[in-house]
């Protein structure tokens, strides 16, 4: 079957598209200066200084910190001071089993008004 | 700048994380994001204003915006990628506004020959330069629209976001561009010298 005009224009634009694709430009090293020297700026001007704010490790476990208000050991602190209100004396028998194994979150079991109540709480030892 | 050290977790970090550590005052994340933005930013005005300094400065003031807005983000509104590409569209049209009138897209000669088989015949250097020739024979909002969606492949939707403008608007905006982009390159085919480029 003969291609009509359009298609074959599609043909041919989606050439002519993929080069472009392909052709990203070169940065200079210059340009790439002015724009970090203009972050640096905006930086210094939220009057937080690049060189004494924390970086690597400690600035991004604060930004996991607070996107995450409960983790780790607090969390696991938490799961068993509910599951001991919870669970009746008789022990985690029949009402408490996991028989096939299968992966749970214990973040599951807890109450999200407990939760947030904790999430400023130190953990000491 | 501070020399960059690596930090795999910078890299890898989605923009919107990054962009939280520039509020916290980390230049690290600050170059990482450059580097990741920049490039795109650059492609796309570059070829819509077809003058690379006219170009990095619409990207500077992007950056510069992006700087400014960074305490105040608010997570999941947007990519921050499409707020960059809204600027910069925005600040495109605002360049290209000022400028003469775009060329008159019904004075350019009709189709003379097979497009399909030139653009076949050409080298690559050929094929951007004359690309790059018919786009900026387009209305304004042709050809960011046809860049963003064929060049930088953003999903319609995407673009409606960046221009403001309905999904609906920005398929007939692309399609038209199309039809115009093919009979500008067949119809400046001998100007712009590519017949005998074999």
């Amino acid at each position: 079957m003969k291609m009509t005009i359009k298609a074959k224009d599609d043909a041919a634009l989606e050439v002519l598209f993929d080069s472009a694709r392909n052709d990203s430009p070169d940065i200079a090293p210059d340009f790439l200066a002015r724009l970090a020297a203009d972050a640096n700026a905006a930086i210094a001007r939220q009057n937080v200084s690049p060189e004494t704010t924390a970086t690597g490790a400690g600035l991004w476990s604060k930004i996991i910190a607070a996107l995450v208000p409960a983790s780790g050991l607090a969390a696991a602190t938490l799961a068993g001071v509910w599951i001991g209100f919870q669970v009746p004396s008789s022990g985690l028998t029949d009402s408490f089993g996991f028989a096939d194994d299968a992966d749970f979150d214990v973040s599951t079991f807890l109450p999200v008004v407990a939760l947030s109540g904790f999430s400023d709480l130190e953990v000491d030892g | 700048m501070q020399q960059r050290t690596p930090d795999t977790t910078c890299e890898t970090a989605p923009d919107a994380a990054l962009l939280v550590a520039v509020a916290n005052g980390d230049a690290s994340a600050a170059r990482v994001l450059i580097d990741r933005l920049a490039p795109r930013l650059l492609s796309h005005a570059t070829r819509v204003l077809s003058d690379r300094a006219e170009a990095e400065d619409v990207v500077q003031e992007t950056l510069v915006r992006l700087w400014k807005i960074a305490p105040d983000w608010r997570q999941g509104e947007a990519k921050v990628s499409t707020w960059c590409f809204r600027v910069l569209v925005n600040l495109c049209t605002d360049k290209l506004r000022a400028r003469k009138p775009v060329v008159d897209i019904d004075a350019i000669a009709e189709p003379a020959a097979d497009l399909q088989t030139v653009v076949e015949q050409m080298t690559d250097v050929a094929r951007r330069d004359a690309l790059d020739t018919a786009l900026s024979t387009l209305p304004d909002r042709q050809r960011q629209a046809v860049v963003l969606r064929h060049i930088e492949e953003r999903s319609n939707p995407e673009i409606a976001e960046i221009m403001d403008i309905g999904v609906e608007a920005v398929e007939s905006l692309v399609a038209r561009g199309k039809r115009a982009l093919g009979a500008a390159l067949r119809g400046k085919q001998a100007e712009l010298g590519y017949e005998d480029d074999h």
